[in-house]
């Protein structure tokens, strides 16, 4: 989240809207919000509609794999403070681009918590999505 | 990614090349957002789904 908010100028640029989506509840959004700064609006979907239509399941297996557990150790020794657990720590993430048009033209859904595009890699399908090319 | 079976409920994962499914969704503000309302305007749409940690 830190790498989109310093890159909020390119969004508004490109004429991008980019919002978030979170399955928490209002007061743990709230609590994000103001934990990451988060400039950009934030939706609730509680009963994970949307996340489904997404393609947005949950894995067991695979959140918890040795990369993800080093990651969050690291975290933990660099004194980062971690969020308690609240609902379901086994939902994926995922980031999707869809264009002027309706078409979805990136799709990742999130295998681990490591797992996402780089914010430059967002940027390089926007540019592209933009120029409605292909 | 092909067809997920959830708990006997398939779910589709979309794809490149898909048409994005609408939503109508809440923000934390109480503002309604539209994803098909927001198109309309002629803006590209990032969406950034949360997990639950991190």
């Amino acid at each position: 989240m830190a790498q989109l908010r310093q890159r909020q100028d390119d969004f508004e640029r490109l004429n991008v809207q980019v919002l978030v989506i979170s399955f928490g509840t209002e007061d743990w959004a709230k609590a994000w919000l103001e934990e990451t700064g988060a400039p950009f609006p934030l939706l609730l979907d509680p009963e994970r509609r949307v996340y489904r239509a997404y393609g947005l399941g949950r894995s067991v297996l695979r959140v918890w794999s040795p990369k993800v557990l080093w990651r969050y150790l690291r975290l933990m020794m660099a004194g980062r403070r971690l969020k308690p657990i609240q609902g379901d720590p086994h939902q994926l993430g995922g980031d999707f681009i869809v264009d002027a048009g309706g078409i979805v033209r990136l799709a990742h859904p999130s295998r681990d918590p490591t797992d996402r595009p780089s914010v430059e890699a967002l940027l390089k399908v926007l540019c592209e999505t933009g120029k409605g090319g292909v | 990614m092909g067809r997920l079976l959830q708990r006997g409920t398939a779910v589709l994962a979309l794809k490149s090349g898909d048409t994005a499914s609408d939503f109508i969704l809440t923000t934390v503000e109480g503002q309604v957002v539209s994803l098909s309302r927001l198109l309309h305007t002629g803006r590209s749409v990032l969406l950034v789904f949360l997990r639950h940690l991190g």
